[in-house]
């Protein structure tokens, strides 16, 4: 059961294993597919699929396979946002290419969505500014990958990351206005 | 210049940065001069910051809908290489909110062919459906049209997902392709009838394709038109009778698209190739307009519902010439598409029609099969009437007029109302037994084209109404001109001025109306004696309209002439009948006219429905009829019936449901259940203002009655105020002269009168007596009921003997009518003169009327 690799490779990473993580990311990529492909059959096409829940269904399923406890759940909320940042990076740096080679292709099931360009490149610029960002300060950009990429509340960033919400408040404060700054700058160039 | 920071200093900006975020504006500043010492660089990064701060960014944006398309993504890379049937997978061609769309070629080799592979996303869960899938695809690979892409396989993979093989189509979708190559009107409607020749084709075959839109309907570099997924929306739909079975969430997710989706889609009813006519109605109406019918960006599932069931969209014309006058781009296309603006005026008529029949709500009133639909295109496009407007004359006429420029126009209407009315006019010279039935039957048919022609106008929509008076208004007016030369004729010309006086009176044009239907009138007069069912029927119009202009004099003389010649008309038993019967009852107001309206009542219910609202209309003029002679509880019963056939018309938005409710609303307050009549009121009042602009006469009249609930509940300021206001309103949109004044006149007349304010009330009250008299008869107990008011009004401001007068006059009127209705007027009467007498001191009058009044009492 993938389940309980899942959970053993948590376990792993907690205590300190750094390989482990290589090995738990593409299998949480899978169970948030399955996740994703289970909530898509229920939900109308077209419907948009809310990430956060996602990450908790996929947190739940593990739960109910495997007895987690409270620090892994943390735990694993933090390297979902993070296996969902690699995702998104990724997918964009595809989408990119893509629109480089200008295919014209026919997708017939369901609209494209014409503002998915822009977001695609954001994407980028958020994920190159956090590099930056976590030269400066490791755990804001941390918070702003929880926060962003994992849509993650306040109280379960702090949770995941084993810190205080008044330092996750103060921390994705500056990081926000940081980052919207960077990203402002960037944009005029 | 990124990045200038180092950790250290980093730690000291956010420090200053969330302290500062702490304060207030004004200590804000003084802090951070004194927290940056001086350090210039280190004041401006934080207060860029803070700034920063305040401004949102990429990171408020929700990148929910990118997680998914990443998502699934990473999916289909799996998907690559694999084989599915014969079929290997080359690469990724783009994906959806359905599925995905591969490139894939037959990996025996034995064919060098590439197809589109396509996966759904969406799984199977129910034995039954993946059986039913494949015979579905059994049906689908049999179509074989140049116009659709074939089905070549299809299959369900070892993880539950169905995937089809399909012909390879590169091209581009309709609406783009239409903008990309700036096709003019013609050339996008012949691109729309090879559409429509392919849906026609697949539904022979009892096909649907259920999901209709742009991006299913691709044209070729060549410029031939290539539906796609034919059917394919159908085998993922669960079966019908399987639906209640499955859980909610399931029956969710029924494929289509909102935007194109009809009614019955939406709705989860059974869906039929009525569904595919609707979603050819949402493209046509894109690929004229470059919109779409409806709005529903932003909109939650129910907000959609809604919308698409229950709202009516704008004609493609008007769409287009709002959207020009908006300067909003269009929602669709590449951004090319200026010539759609041009479009407007030809859209306007047949193409309009076309378009919104697809369009209806109803599947039986869409066109009925796709082939009619291509019909009509035709049609259009040779310059040919189209059927959209089956027998209706004015559109008929109409479009000869445009073919044959207006030199014939006149003529040809000439020559279409003598068509019609031909047979009538023959009817009188072939008196034969024989004849006349057949004279009867054709009579009957040429009345149905007038009726048609007529129900025309009494759109249920007055703004769209308004719209069509401006052309038949023209056409309507040089029918009158050409009438005019007609009278060495006077059997075509007689009809010519009852057809279009007719067509005045359903467009509420009643002034027009009048003068020609006078002459109607005289013309067949001098043809016809009284026992042709014409003349009753003219009688009887002129009656309608002269009433609805307020003049109830000659309008109650014509509606008694008119139910006499029906009486005597064999077996001639109409609602024409029952409602001047029903109108001389509710004019006379006296004793007599509950057998009138009786009678009327008898002939509505064996005419109509139990339920028709004309029977309610005949219980309300009962209920009013037992009101007024103070009979509360035979009125009590009548209002109650009335209100039960008014309940099974809820959703009925006409003017003449609002008239009924406002009226009953009337009765109720009369009978001081105010808190019942103020619901209804306010019930016709929105009714009114769904169909009528906030000025309309009709609105004008409800709010007064409602102001009258105020009045008659001593609330005297929202009275007088609603009264002040709906004069205005009243005055500026039909002048000082309109015959409505007067109730409102004589509404703020009592209400005054109430309030003690009897100088106030005096010049209304001696307007609205001048305006009955104008109107009704000397003896008529509505003047008898003015001039009482007006004379008692006059006693208290001292006037004595011009109330003398007015009261003996009333007095007199009352005296003609005794009956039990108006008892309680002439007792008042009596105490008046009594007073009036007393008080001048003349005992001997007054003594007179003091005994009129015992004897009165003592009679009862």
């Amino acid at each position: 059961m993938e389940a309980h690799k899942i959970t053993q490779l948590l376990n792993a990473h907690a205590s300190g294993n750094k390989e482990a993580f290589a090995e738990l990311v593409p299998l949480i990529y899978d169970e948030l597919y399955r996740m994703a492909q289970n909530r898509l059959y229920r939900e109308r096409p077209g419907h948009t699929l809310n990430a956060t829940a996602l990450v908790h269904e996929a947190y739940l399923k593990l739960a109910r396979f495997d007895q987690l406890n409270y620090q892994n759940s943390s735990h694993f909320f933090a390297i979902a946002s993070q296996a969902m940042r690699n995702i998104l990076v990724d997918y964009a740096i595809k989408q990119k290419a893509q629109k480089r080679g200008g295919k014209n292709s026919p997708v017939t099931l369901g609209e494209a969505d014409a503002n998915m360009e822009i977001n695609v490149l954001d994407v980028l610029s958020v994920h190159q500014a956090l590099e930056r960002l976590s030269v400066l300060d490791e755990r804001q950009a941390r918070i702003v990958e929880c926060r962003f990429f994992g849509g993650l509340t306040i109280e379960e960033t702090a949770q995941a990351l084993n810190v205080s919400e008044p330092t996750v408040n103060r921390d994705w404060k500056i990081a926000r206005a940081w980052l919207n700054k960077e990203l402002a700058e960037e944009k005029k160039q | 210049m990124k990045n200038p920071h180092n950790p250290d200093r980093w730690k000291k900006i956010k420090e200053i940065f969330s302290n500062a975020l702490e304060l207030k504006d004004e200590e804000q500043r003084e802090y951070l001069r004194r927290a940056c010492h001086g350090d210039a660089v280190l004041l401006e990064e934080v207060e860029s910051l803070l700034d920063a701060y305040h401004t949102s960014g990429i990171l408020d944006q929700s990148i929910d809908e990118l997680k998914e398309s990443a998502l699934s993504q990473l999916k289909n890379q799996k998907t690559l290489g694999k084989q599915f049937g014969a079929y290997r997978i080359i690469e990724e061609l783009g994906h959806g909110g359905m599925g995905a769309v591969f490139l894939a070629e037959r990996a025996d080799s034995v064919f060098q062919q590439q197809v589109a592979f396509k996966m759904l996303r969406t799984g199977f869960l129910i034995d039954d459906q993946i059986l039913r899938f494949k015979s579905e695809r059994r049906i689908l690979a049999s179509l074989n049209h140049n116009n659709i892409a074939r089905l070549y396989d299809g299959g369900i993979s070892d993880d539950g997902q169905p995937w089809f093989v399909m012909e390879y189509v590169k091209g581009q979708p309709i609406d783009e392709y239409c903008n990309s190559h700036n096709l003019s009107l013609g050339k996008r409607l012949e691109l729309f009838l090879e559409v429509c020749d392919a849906v026609q084709y697949a539904h022979s075959n009892l096909i649907a394709h259920r999901d209709l839109k742009p991006g299913n309907i691709f044209v070729t570099e060549e410029g031939k038109v290539k539906l796609l997924d034919f059917g394919i929306a159908k085998m993922l739909e669960p079966e019908d009778r399987k639906k209640d079975e499955l859980p909610p969430t399931l029956t969710g997710m029924l494929p289509f698209t909102p935007a194109y989706a009809s009614p019955e889609q939406v709705r989860k009813q059974t869906i039929t190739t009525s569904s595919d006519i609707y979603q050819l109605g949402v493209i046509l109406y894109e690929l004229l307009t470059g919109l779409r019918p409806y709005d529903l960006k932003g909109k939650t599932p129910g907000d959609v519902e809604r919308t698409i069931c229950e709202t009516e969209p704008k004609r493609p014309s008007i769409a287009v010439a709002k959207n020009t006058k908006e300067q909003k781009p269009p929602v669709t296309g590449s951004g090319k598409e200026e010539g759609i603006v041009h479009f407007h005026k030809k859209l306007r008529g047949d193409l309009d029609t076309i378009v919104m029949k697809c369009l209806n709500k109803e599947p039986q009133r869409r066109y009925q099969s796709t082939g009619e639909l291509a019909d009509d295109i035709r049609a259009y496009l040779a310059g040919k009437p189209v059927s959209a407007h089956p027998d209706s004359w004015i559109y008929r006429s109409g479009k000869f007029i445009r073919r044959y420029k207006w030199g014939v126009a006149a003529a040809v209407i000439f020559a279409v109302v003598l068509t019609i009315y031909a047979v009538t006019i023959t009817w009188y010279s072939h008196k034969s037994r024989i004849a006349l039935g057949e004279a009867e039957r054709e009579r009957a048919k040429s009345g149905q084209m007038v009726d048609f022609l007529l129900s025309m106008f009494e759109a249920s929509d007055p703004a769209e109404a308004r719209g069509a008076t401006i052309t038949a208004r023209e056409l309507l007016e040089r029918g009158v001109n050409q009438a005019e030369a007609l009278s060495d004729q006077p059997e075509v010309q007689g009809q010519m001025y009852t057809v279009t006086g007719l067509v005045f009176k359903s467009l509420g044009e009643f002034e027009e109306a009048l003068p020609l239907i006078e002459r109607a009138l005289d013309i067949t007069n001098t043809l016809y004696d009284e026992s042709h069912p014409e003349v009753a029927k003219l009688h009887y119009n002129l009656a309608e309209i002269l009433h609805s202009i307020g003049n109830f004099r000659r309008a109650y003389d014509h509606y008694t002439i008119a139910a006499d010649l029906f009486q005597n008309l064999p077996g001639h038993v109409s609602l024409e009948y029952a409602a001047s019967l029903h109108n001389i009852g509710v004019a006379r107001h006296d004793e007599t006219s509950k057998e009138d309206i009786l009678k009327a009542l008898e002939v509505r219910k064996k005419l109509l429905d139990h339920n028709h609202l004309l029977v309610a209309d005949s219980y309300l003029a009962m209920g009013n009829f037992h009101l007024y002679r103070g009979e509360h509880d035979m009125a009590q019963n009548y209002f109650q019936k009335t209100l039960y056939v008014v309940k099974s018309h809820e959703n009925v938005v006409t003017p003449q449901m609002a008239s009924i409710i406002q009226n009953l609303g009337d009765g109720k307050r009369i009978m001081g259940e105010f808190r019942k009549a103020e619901t209804h009121l306010l019930n016709a009042i929105e009714i009114y203002q769904s169909l009528y602009d906030g000025s309309h006469v009709n609105i004008a009249i409800a709010k007064k009655s409602l102001a009258d609930v105020y009045r008659d509940s001593n609330n005297y300021s929202a009275a007088e105020k609603y009264y002040d206001l709906e004069m205005k309103v009243l005055v500026e949109s039909v002048g000082e002269n309109h015959p409505f004044r007067r109730p409102i006149l004589q509404s703020k007349a009592n209400l005054y009168t109430r309030m003690g304010d009897h100088a106030s009330a005096e010049p209304l009250l001696r307007e609205t007596l001048a305006l009955l008299e104008s109107v009704l008869n000397p003896n008529h107990p509505r003047i008898a009921s003015a001039r009482h008011a007006l004379g008692t009004c006059l006693i208290e401001l001292h006037q004595y003997s011009e109330a003398e007068n007015l009261l003996i006059q009333s007095l007199e009127t009352y005296s003609e009518n005794p009956d039990e209705s108006q008892q309680s007027a002439m007792k008042q009467n009596l105490e008046e003169l009594v007073k009036l007498f007393e008080i001048r001191g003349k005992d001997r009058e007054a003594e007179m009327y003091s005994k009129q009044l015992t004897d009165l009492i003592d009679n009862e």
